[in-house]
């Protein structure tokens, strides 16, 4: 299992090295304007008053970095499944001494090593990053994410059987912009409301976003999402296993289809 | 050396498999320890569907398997422990290079051995750090054989892993298939349509067309049996239906294809009967199996 586990990072490096070679200049960027807040220009020409608006820039700024990281391993795992549904990997897979389940485990196993490394490298930067604009973590931002990271893997449970189903990357890559797309704003936004209405109450132009978050503050304050919220690990965890029994029941029952997975199938004129 | 507890590597019994527009059709065979059998058939009669099948990439609907004496669905582990499959294309990431592959495949095979894997290599040249998209088709496929045999496999079976390499390759896969099958318990099973290269390795041949078994048999046996008669028109009116498998009837004459050549010397010795090969069996079989089946059919020359 664990070479396989190998295989799956090792090509998945180029990603993993670009996504962490953007966060780490923006991880950088943000380091330095936390740290202006201390030395640099920001701490010798702003009032008091201005720093105290710029603050939660900085661990909004994080939240962003350790959104890159977290959307680039689902992106990863569906890049190496669509190397393997252009090879006859799969076929040589099954072939193979190795069982379903231990070559669909090495794949999950891998998200998830690469998504609590993306969490642990996410808070670690937080800290960094406070520490440098002399404030404290802000109330809420562990649990934010951490419900951050179960969030990105509930989706990907969903998408990789999915994937395995429709041996089609492009579709379950476009399928998958959807939700990257909707978490994307729901960052913005969050930022938007973050620091434009905490401290800049006569800002006009976003009262519609302000609007929004009040309804969706109140929602989650529901009696409802309080006794979700400590459930959202045992959810997430649960829906993984869920998704990973089932990428295994779908790939297996290809055997009984037509012969197998993509690698396999009838070429049109080819061989049977 | 210790003889194998079986007699046969692959025993094949009824196997049948359906899908959309076609079927395997109750399909058997054998092969026989320590041999190499060449399954030849064209394109869509049945190969790849048979060994998928022995390989348990797909499941079958009705039928038994054997494989290396062990039942195929009760101990397919052990079965995959001892069985290496080669196939047409790469299966492996365009992006890894050999050194990377053989810590993978340590993984995937509990017998594998890196040491052997590195002879392969350096038996035939491949660069150990150099990706596999800059490998040519022969260079992929030599690859494939190395891996194949580095895990102490009994059983090699092989879809159509000549296809398209030049005839040096090929030639240099044929010596090494033979060198494979140099150990007593050693057995392969490939499936082709180039019958040239079965013809200079193969133990005993089996031919498949539309999902059923047309001719199995040792090869030397087939070839001595089978033969064509060449002839006129006139003298193929002269020649009893029953004792022809096919007839290929040209502008010149008839070629006709038998499959008792002794018998049919004796029977018609004021005609040419020529020996023939596994290509000419395979295309008389073939046609006139499409020709509704009235065992003649026109070429136009």
């Amino acid at each position: 299992m664990l070479s396989l586990i190998y295989r799956e990072l090792h090509l998945t490096r180029k990603t993993l090295v670009t996504c962490l070679l953007v966060y780490g200049l923006f991880a950088l960027l943000t380091d330095l304007f936390a740290l202006s807040m201390q030395v640099g220009n920001l701490a010798k020409y702003c009032s008091a008053e201005d720093l105290s608006a710029q603050l939660p820039m900085v661990p909004t700024a994080a939240i962003f970095g350790y959104f890159i990281l977290l959307v680039t391993a689902p992106e990863a795992i569906f890049q190496v499944l669509g190397v393997d549904f252009k090879t006859p990997w799969l076929k040589y897979a099954l072939s193979s001494p190795r069982t379903i389940r231990e070559h669909i485990g090495a794949k999950y196993l891998a998200y998830l090593l690469m998504t609590g490394c993306a969490f642990l490298l996410g808070f670690l930067h937080l800290i960094i990053a406070c520490a440098l604009s002399g404030q404290g973590i802000p109330d809420g931002m562990l649990f934010l994410f951490f419900v951050s990271a179960m969030l990105v893997m509930m989706v990907s449970s969903i998408f990789l059987p999915i994937a395995y189903a429709l041996q089609n990357m492009d579709f379950v890559n476009a399928l998958f912009a959807i939700p990257v797309i909707l978490l994307t704003l729901a960052y913005v936004l969050s930022a938007i409301n973050f620091f434009i209405f905490t401290h800049h109450e006569d800002a006009e132009i976003l009262d519609y976003v302000q609007h929004i978050f009040q309804k969706l503050q109140a929602l989650t304050s529901a009696p409802f999402f309080n006794i979700l919220k400590p459930l959202a690990l045992l959810i997430a965890m649960l829906l993984i296993i869920g998704s990973y029994f089932l990428s295994v029941s779908i790939l297996d029952k290809r055997r009984l289809i037509k012969g197998g997975t993509k690698g396999v199938t009838q070429k049109k004129g080819g061989n049977l | 050396m210790e003889a194998p507890a079986y007699e046969n590597a692959i025993e094949i019994k009824d196997l049948t498999k359906r899908y959309d527009g076609f079927t395997l059709d109750h399909v058997s065979f054998n092969v026989p320890s320590g041999s190499i059998m060449g399954f030849i058939g064209q394109n869509g009669a049945g190969k790849t569907t048979t060994i998928n099948s022995i390989l348990g990439i797909i499941k079958k609907d009705e039928g038994t398997i054997k494989i290396l004496g062990l039942d195929h669905e009760k101990q397919e582990t052990e079965i995959k422990n001892q069985i290496a499959a080669v196939f047409d294309e790469l299966p492996f990431a365009e992006d890894l290079n050999a050194k990377q592959l053989g810590k993978i495949l340590r993984g995937v095979f509990p017998t594998w051995d890196e040491a052997i894997f590195q002879s392969y290599l350096d038996r035939f040249q491949l660069p150990s750090k150099k990706k596999f998209s800059q490998f040519s088709k022969g260079m992929k496929m030599k690859l494939q054989i190395a891996s194949a045999l580095s895990h102490h496999a009994k059983l090699l079976v092989m879809d159509e892993a000549t296809t398209g390499l030049d005839p040096v390759v090929r030639n240099e896969f044929l010596d090494l298939f033979l060198e494979f099958i140099q150990e007593e318990n050693h057995s392969i099973l490939m499936s082709s349509h180039i019958t040239s290269d079965l013809e200079k390795v193969a133990d005993y041949v089996t031919f498949i067309d539309c999902g059923q078994i047309l001719i199995t048999g040792m090869k030397d046996e087939i070839l001595d049996n089978h033969g064509v008669i060449k002839c006129s028109k006139a003298d193929f009116a002269q020649i009893d239906p029953k004792d022809y498998v096919a007839a290929r009837l040209t502008d010149f004459g008839a070629e006709v294809m038998v499959s008792d050549r002794h018998l049919a010397s004796k029977n018609y010795s004021g005609l040419v009967l020529d020996k023939t090969t596994l290509e000419e069996i395979m295309l008389f079989y073939v046609s006139a199996g499409r020709n509704d089946h009235s065992k003649t059919f026109s070429t136009i020359s």
